[in-house]
């Protein structure tokens, strides 16, 4: 109480000492100073939190002062209740419009951006009126202050603006004004008024990129967004904005050098050889500014770094040093700098790459070492080159003896040798020395049981590891490993029945009586299947398996949105590694291939075999959940047994995402549901096959049903004769359309030829083609070939139709 | 753009809150904000950026303060964190210093301040000398002796007397701290109109060319890989704006420099670090406000430099280059239960140049039972050197209080351990050696200012330097260039 009487008798003090100033007609010097700093006091009130509101009209009292410290003090409480307090706020106006006609151009501009700020309705009149002034005002400052307050009109009230010519004025300034700092403005006006887009006139572009020097560095960002939506008519158009552009990228601020490689990166995208020259005249740029500067701004372009990396790894191969790690970098810059050096490593570096990741497993921070061990596997499994040593550096980290470095190698191992089985007696050796128990770490433990489930037979120890995990089979808390342990112990009784039985049989029963709905199921069904038909139980979980060719990890949710995210460079989508939709409420531009249940479910046996991957996929899943993945994979290979929650109708093949909806017990009456039209076919943005695959399959394919009697003919677009003097350029495009170039040859006056493959995005399909381009005839005689069925391959010809007549249209 | 910008206290308290558009809670952000920060999951440091219920908030810690923006649209995240730490920057350069305590005392200022910055939650004019005409407030030193001793130009910064504004004149010894200190925190408003020194600030410019190491050695002593992230740094409190002139070494290379015009021949070409003295940089990059007509000329630079403080070159050399520091590790496993690890260092750079606060920090493995280092003869209870075992570190750290150009020391660590086993599967767990030090005068790179040269008039090269202080030409203009190199990332592996 006492406190409050202090408070209010406070605000009545402050309230009289007000309305004694405001009555003061000519104050002296000294009554000035007293006053700013009673008005000091108001603000520093009101900045902590305390409400200042009832003391409003005795400030406006003040409102003539001629003192300029006061008067913005007074502006900003102004702006700051007006909203609140609407009514007084009208009763400022004639000091405002007053101030608006000052000789003084820095209080005209102060005034009218007071006014504008108050946002108001009932102001929106005279604020229109003040504006209009504003625009025509003499002085920069107050025509800059106008510009934006337009924008701050067009937030309040758009339709009291539309009716007036001031954008009109905007889009006429923008052009033709002499200062800068007004130009500047109106270009972020009209940018959020008439939309990014409709910005990039060429006469725009041209215009701002010819006196960028005069902006500040925070214009020039501005206007560098807007260079990079505008598309230049051909090759020289391109060239004369990189070389107008190019000093931009010695700036010391990182968002104009990042602005000005948006708009190279943009420009260059249809020529391939610009392109990569562009990576490499960044990339000393960018290593500046990652390295120098300030940590938060240097995260910023490593992140962007990083994109580029991933974009284009070769063209960064010999810079891999770069991405070594320092003893001053953040964590953040480390996780990416380490997931580039992956991405980095060839033939020719990976020895350095791998030594140096090795270096990192002994860093203190247990992040950094798990992310060291985490980038060793990967290389080790993504590389063709000489892997030998890296599986053996892989396995060292075992001899370290450090709980999360040895829990990361196991997951590490466990996909190793599901894609290379010829290190598996390597691995396993290696494996068989680690004593179960020292691992907690779920993901690690259920990856060292599924290692003694699929290579018991070499492991002469391995049913009794695993016994006492069996044993104590309800008091496992991680789904994951007892998923994984009801695995293991079926393969393991179908390679040692006799030690596995009595383990396996409790396991079952302890599984069957289990709270997780999904242990319980494979539970069950594992016991049905055993005692349906013991002999189809040992094909389905003891058969052979292919070995993994790709794992989709976590990345594929960026690779997915790979090129959109690429669209939204030098923006927060970089960072999140997320396109703009996904965290603004701006709409997508294209709409998102998501991963659809329903199609899925609906399509029902045209369900793709990866389809249940991609649902699980989709997220940031960890690695290793892949494991029980494939775990549900072999299970659902079973010829379904019917009866019980698991009745389904047949499932088309392993991994079907039918069955595992039935798995998760989704009511799939196959004839309750109507049959829905199949998914429609997307392809894969960044395909990948090798040479010899190609051969061998287009080979074996057939042609898809529009090429069965003989090669298809499109039609390319009408410049196609001016535009086709060479290959790369419809190699370029149809990359857009998820057509990937594996061959090609010729000479404008033979034709040329091409040999192209898509894959759904999906994974449900490779698409093979055979182009033989006749540019001057505009005619492409195609041959396309799949393994996936005539709907996707009419489906892959009616895209790839496209893309002929989109080219060079 | 950006819809709201505010400054907190170390503790989370709001110290500056200021609005631009009315999308996000600005109320509620604050603390959103701060709780993330403060529970950033892991207990790792939050990144610069991150959303938090479909609001986008990007930071910078600046003395300890968060100066935050929010924001709902995708914004280019460097533009805000450059916005930020500009914002901080003139606000430093207004207050003299940029604390709690200082931003607290001039928040009115600060407000004014951000208003001219930013409206509408986009960036206006953030050049100081702009500022000036706009913003009316004074700024109140945040502690009474930092302002004193900054204005009264009475303060002969003696220490100073060993920087020259020529090439090759090289001091020894001697930290310059009282007079850095002053000028850094100085206010550009304290610098009066006319030339007169002592009603206020002195006229003065201070040029430093401040080098980061980052060198990882392997255990063969072969340089990994070795970078220097090279900076010119000016604080400038010259009166009535003159222009100024910097010249570089002339025998200068830099490396994106020379890369073609797009769609001409392009790549590198002609520069080669021939003839042993050209000094090559891989890349740089400039402040805004210079004017590099002549840089490809004769590696000058010329500018009217804004008030206060700014980098108006920042480069990197990547090459390999003399390493001021070699540390070699031996490690013998020949006694059971223990290693025996013995470090020797060496400071390659001159014998006329000093190191000033070397520590050498050398982890020693986790189940090790003790650690305990011994100096070398003749230096125990000298005071120069210092060497202790922390547990909680799981290191040793070895302390120098100067380290003279040449000089080698050796430290032994015995390591003890429980077992007979660990002591040699441990071996691998030993190091790698991190070595932080800062040496006055000295820079790798050898990039040196040739010359400075303020206003229109012929002076520079070796003339106008005063006697016990700086250069100083006709019109009473104090200039000091000065060399520092400091350790960024200096690894020694085992």
């Amino acid at each position: 109480m006492a406190a409050a009487r202090t408070k209010r008798s406070e605000m009545t003090d402050i309230s009289a000492a007000l309305r004694t100033f405001a009555s003061k007609g000519r104050p002296t010097k000294e009554e000035q100073a007293q006053r700013r700093q009673l008005f000091q006091k108001v603000i520093q009130y009101l900045t902590i939190g305390i409400d200042m509101s009832p003391v409003f009209s005795d400030v406006i009292m003040n409102a003539h002062t001629t003192d300029v410290a006061t008067k913005k003090m007074l502006y900003h409480y102004i702006t700051h209740y007006a909203q609140a307090n609407a009514d007084l706020a009208l009763l400022t106006v004639n000091t405002l419009q007053k101030d608006c006609r000052e000789e003084d151009p820095v209080i005209r501009g102060l005034a009218l951006r007071s006014m504008a700020s108050m946002q108001v309705p009932d102001l929106v009149e005279y604020l229109i009126d003040a504006i209009r002034l504003g625009l025509k005002d003499a002085d920069p400052y107050p025509r800059k202050t106008a510009a934006l307050g337009v924008l701050k009109v067009h937030d309040l009230a758009p339709e009291a603006l539309a009716e007036t010519e001031i954008l009109e004025e905007v889009r006429r300034m923008l052009i033709s004004d002499r200062d800068a700092s007004v130009v500047a403005n109106c270009l972020i006006v009209l940018r959020e008024i008439d939309g990014e887009r409709a910005l990039a006139t060429k006469q725009n572009v041209y215009g701002l990129i010819n006196r960028i020097k005069d902006f500040t560095q925070w214009s020039q960002v501005t206007i560098l967004e807007t260079v990079a939506l505008y598309k230049p008519a051909d090759k020289s158009e391109t060239f004369d904005v990189m070389n107008a552009l190019e000093d931009r990228l010695q700036s010391s601020n990182s968002a104009v050098v990042l602005g000005t490689v948006k708009v190279f990166l943009h420009a260059t995208l249809d020529l391939p050889d610009v392109h990569q020259q562009v990576f490499e005249r960044l990339k000393a740029p960018l290593f500046t500014l990652a390295n120098a500067g300030a940590a938060e701004t240097a995260y910023a372009v490593w992140a962007h770094l990083h994109l580029l990396t991933m974009r284009a790894p070769p063209l960064f191969a010999m810079d891999y040093k770069s991405f070594f790690c320092r003893g001053s970098d953040a964590p953040a810059v480390k996780k990416l700098k380490i997931e580039m050096l992956t991405a980095v490593a060839d033939d020719v570096n990976t020895y350095d790459i791998v030594s140096e990741l090795c270096e990192y497993v002994t860093d203190v921070d247990a992040v950094i070492a798990r992310e060291g061990v985490r980038a060793v596997g990967r290389i080790a499994l993504d590389g063709d080159q000489n892997v030998a040593g890296i599986v053996d550096r892989l396995l060292q980290f075992i001899e370290y003896n450090q709980e999360h470095i040895t829990a990361e190698t196991l997951v590490q191992v466990k996909d190793l040798v599901r894609k290379h089985p010829r290190w598996i007696d390597q691995c396993v050796v290696a494996v068989s020395g680690i004593e179960l128990e020292t691992i907690v770490e779920p993901e690690a433990k259920a990856a060292l049981v599924y290692l003694y489930g699929e290579f018991g037979q070499a492991m002469p120890e391995a049913p009794y590891m695993l016994e006492p995990l069996l044993d104590e089979f309800d008091e496992e808390e991680s789904e994951e490993v007892r998923l994984e342990l009801l695995a293991s112990a079926m393969k393991l009784f179908f390679k040692r029945a006799p030690e596995m039985r009595d383990m396996l049989g409790k396991a079952l029963a302890a599984g069957t009586n289990d709270a997780n709905q999904d242990v319980h199921d494979r539970a069950l069904m594992y016991a049905r299947l055993l005692h349906q038909d013991p002999e189809a139980a040992s094909r389905v979980i003891a058969g052979y398996k292919e070995s993994v060719a790709n794992f989709s990890d976590g990345a594929g949710f960026a690779d997915k949105f790979g090129e959109q995210i690429f669209d939204e460079f030098n923006s927060l989508s970089v960072l999140y590694r997320k396109p703009a939709f996904l965290f603004t409420d701006d709409k997508p531009v294209e709409v998102p291939r998501t991963p659809d249940v329903i199609e899925a479910a609906g399509g029902g046996g045209g369900g793709s075999a990866m389809m249940g991957d991609s649902l699980i996929d989709f997220g940031d899943e960890p690695v290793g959940a892949s494991s029980s993945r494939s775990a549900i994979d072999d299970l659902l290979g079973m010829p379904a047994g019917g009866g019980g929650g698991g009745g389904g109708g047949g499932g088309s093949g392993p991994g079907s995402s039918h069955n595992l909806l039935d798995l998760l017990d989704v009511p799939m009456d196959s004839a309750s549901i109507p049959a829905a039209p199949p998914p429609p076919l997307v392809l894969r943005p960044a395909p990948s096959l090798d040479a010899a695959t190609f051969q061998a399959r287009w080979a074996a394919l057939p042609p898809a049903p529009g090429c069965v009697s003989g090669p298809r003919v499109l039609t390319l677009g009408a410049n196609a004769p001016a535009v086709l003097t060479a290959p790369p350029p419809l190699m370029s495009h149809l990359a857009t359309r998820g057509f990937a170039t594996i061959a090609s040859g010729g000479a404008p006056s033979t034709g040329f030829k091409y040999y192209f493959y898509a894959q759904a995005a999906d994974g449900a399909g490779t698409f093979l083609v055979e182009a033989v381009v006749n540019p001057v005839a505009r005619a492409a005689n195609v041959v396309l070939k799949t393994d996936a069925g005539d709907q996707r391959g009419a489906a892959a010809e009616d895209i790839l139709a496209e893309a002929m007549a989109s080219f060079a249209a | 753009m950006i819809s709201q910008l505010f400054i907190l206290s170390p503790r989370g308290d709001v110290i500056i809150n200021k609005q631009f558009r009315l999308d996000v809670p600005v109320k509620i952000t604050t603390e959103v904000f701060f709780r993330t920060v403060k529970f950033w999951k892991d207990g790792d440091k939050a990144p610069a950026v991150f959303s938090e219920d479909g609001v986008n908030y990007v930071h910078v810690k600046v003395a300890g303060l968060f100066v935050a923006a929010t924001t709902r649209k995708n914004v280019s995240p460097s533009l805000v964190l450059e916005l930020l730490h500009r914002v901080a920057k003139v606000i430093k350069d207004y207050c003299g210093v940029l604390s709690e305590d200082a931003l607290r005392k001039n928040s009115i200022l600060a407000y004014e301040l951000i208003d001219e910055m930013l409206d509408h939650g986009y960036a206006q004019t953030t050049d100081t000398e702009t500022l000036k005409q706009r913003v009316f407030n004074e700024p109140i030193h945040a502690t009474e002796d930092v302002g004193k001793s900054s204005v009264g130009g009475g303060v002969t910064p003696k220490k100073y007397g060993f920087f020259s504004a020529s090439v090759g004149q090289f001091g020894s010894g001697g930290a310059p701290t009282s007079a850095k200190r002053s000028a850094v925190n100085r206010s550009v408003i304290a610098t009066p109109q006319g030339p007169d020194e002592s009603a206020g600030g002195r006229n003065e410019i201070f040029v430093d060319v401040v080098e980061k190491l980052n060198v990882t050695f392997a255990s063969d002593g072969s340089q990994v890989s070795s970078e220097i992230d090279g900076s010119i740094q000016v604080r400038n409190f010259l009166h009535d704006r003159p222009t100024i002139k910097l010249a570089l070494n002339e025998e200068l290379a830099i490396g994106g420099r020379d890369l073609g015009a797009f769609g001409g021949p392009g790549r590198y070409q002609g520069y080669s670090a021939g003839g042993g003295m050209a000094v090559l940089l891989d890349d740089c990059n400039f402040h805004e406000s210079a004017d590099l007509s002549q840089f490809d000329v004769d590696r000058t630079i010329s500018m009217t430099p804004p008030a206060g403080e700014f980098a108006l070159m920042n480069y990197r050399v990547a090459g390999e280059f003399d390493p001021p520091f070699r540390l070699q590790t031996v490690i013998d496993d020949g006694t059971p239960y223990r290693l025996q690890v013995t470090l020797m260092l060496k400071a390659e750079f001159p014998v006329r140049n000093t190191c000033t606060g070397l520590q050498v920090k050398f982890p020693v493995p986790r189940n090790c039972v003790n650690a305990h280092p011994t100096l070398e003869q003749g230096s125990v209870g000298s005071g120069q050197q210092h060497a202790a075992y922390t547990q909680a570190d799981r290191a040793v750290v070895w302390q120098f209080k100067k380290v003279k150009g040449q000089g080698e020391h050796v430290l032994t660590i015995n390591v003890s351990f429980p077992d007979e086993a660990s002591a040699r599967a441990s071996k691998k767990e030993c190091g790698p050696a991190t070595l932080s030090f800062t040496i006055p005068t000295y820079n790798a790179s050898r990039l040196q200012v040739r010359y400075l040269q303020i206003g229109g008039g012929p002076t520079g090269g070796a003339d106008g330097i005063a006697p016990g202080g700086g250069g100083k030409d006709g019109k009473g203009a104090h200039r000091w260039v000065r060399y520092v190199t400091k350790s960024s990332s200096y690894v020694c592996r085992v």
